[in-house]
């Protein structure tokens, strides 16, 4: 609104000039006319001597530049009377604007303080719903948690039982095969050390043993064969 | 009667012999006469006294073929003796050969061909093969249950 009203003047203000400025051209214009007829009605046709004519012209030039003074006179009184209302209708405003501006602050302010206290009456109102509220969800959670945790606990159990279980195999199959590596091993000791000792009896029996030893061995051993009937059909 | 494998005791004895026949069998078509006067320059002693007591004895004509048959009778006999395959720890001598030979004829009551093998191995003693039976008396084999046993 502020910023329409001096676009409003100014238009008014270069109506009511060129207004001005035509009264006072129509007005300039009617006393010559009249003056001229004036003459022409009252007057004979006379010479007009030089010097009338040069005191009339200035005269008439006289009544023009008065005239011309008198619009300026007019057109400034106006054009001042008209800034003094406009300051003077700006002022209004502006006490208006300030006065209103005034009121619409207060008016603010109580009212935002009054949503103020309706807020706080509604959260003190709310605040035991909300306590209620964060008591229940902060039980859900710590249920949740709780449950959570059980679980994962069985979970870990379960885990550990298996590791356990798997750990148990598998060391029981470690020792099952160091049992049977050790089977092994002790075996092939046994059968080397059996080797050994065969080798050595051989070798010293071998050369122990004479021709007629021999004999009787040969002898003995097919004693014992006929003995087992091996000679029979 | 069977005094001409008298001294065969192992299967070379065998062969020798069985070659030895062979050989006179070879004669008794090239000549004439009696079966002893063909194999006199050929067969052993053994051999030809036995041809000679056979024929001594009218077993022998004079006949090529039947003294070819003859022959080959013998060859047939030694072929059916039983061989008495033995692996024995040491090369035994002919004497020793003869003895074994001589126990097992005593003891069995007939002639057995040996089959001999040497095999330091078994230590001493013997491990035998005969009619496709087989048992091994070999010391080492003692030895070895002895070992196993105390194991």
């Amino acid at each position: 609104m502020p910023e329409t009203i001096p676009s409003n003047l100014f238009l008014l203000f270069v109506f009511l000039f060129f207004f001005v400025f035509l009264i006072s051209f129509f007005t300039v214009l009617i006393l010559i006319l009249r003056k001229e007829k004036k003459f022409n009605r009252e007057t004979i046709l006379l010479p007009i001597s030089p010097s009338f004519k040069e005191s009339a012209e200035a005269m008439l030039k006289n009544e023009l530049e008065k005239s011309t003074k008198e619009v300026r006179e007019i057109i400034k009184t106006s054009f001042f009377q008209l800034i003094s209302n406009y300051q003077r209708e700006t002022e209004k405003i502006s006490e208006t604007v300030s006065v209103l501006a005034l009121d619409f602050k207060n008016t603010l302010k109580q009212r935002t303080n009054e949503i103020f206290e309706a807020l706080k009456v509604e959260l003190k109102k709310s605040l035991p719903e909300i306590e209620q509220q964060n008591r229940q969800i902060s039980q859900a959670i710590l249920e949740e948690a709780r449950e959570r945790i059980t679980h994962s606990e069985k979970e870990i159990e379960m885990i550990f039982q298996e590791v356990k279980k798997e750990f148990l195999e598998k060391k029981a199959e470690i020792e099952k095969m160091l049992e049977n590596y050790k089977q092994e091993k002790i075996k092939e000791i046994d059968e080397k050390i059996f080797q050994i000792l065969a080798d050595v009896s051989k070798k010293v029996l071998g050369k122990a043993i004479d021709l007629s030893t021999h004999e009787e061995l040969v002898f003995s051993a097919l004693k014992k064969a006929k003995e087992e009937n091996f000679f029979k059909a | 009667m069977n005094s001409f494998f008298k001294n065969v005791f192992t299967k070379e004895d065998l062969i020798s012999l069985k070659q030895e026949i062979s050989e006179i069998q070879k004669a008794v078509f090239a000549q004439t006469g009696l079966l002893s006067e063909k194999a006199k320059s050929i067969a052993k002693k053994e051999l030809l006294e036995y041809i000679l007591e056979v024929e001594k004895k009218g077993g022998i004509s004079f006949n090529p073929k039947e003294q070819f048959e003859f022959l080959e009778n013998l060859k047939r006999k030694l072929d059916s003796l039983p061989v008495l395959k033995m692996v024995l720890a040491f090369s035994p001598p002919p004497a020793t050969i003869e003895r074994i030979s001589q126990f097992l004829e005593n003891e069995l009551g007939r002639k057995i061909v040996l089959d001999l093998t040497c095999n330091p191995e078994i230590i001493g003693g013997a491990i035998l093969e005969y009619e496709g039976k087989y048992i091994n008396l070999s010391l080492a084999k003692n030895l070895e249950k002895i070992l196993k046993t105390n194991e």
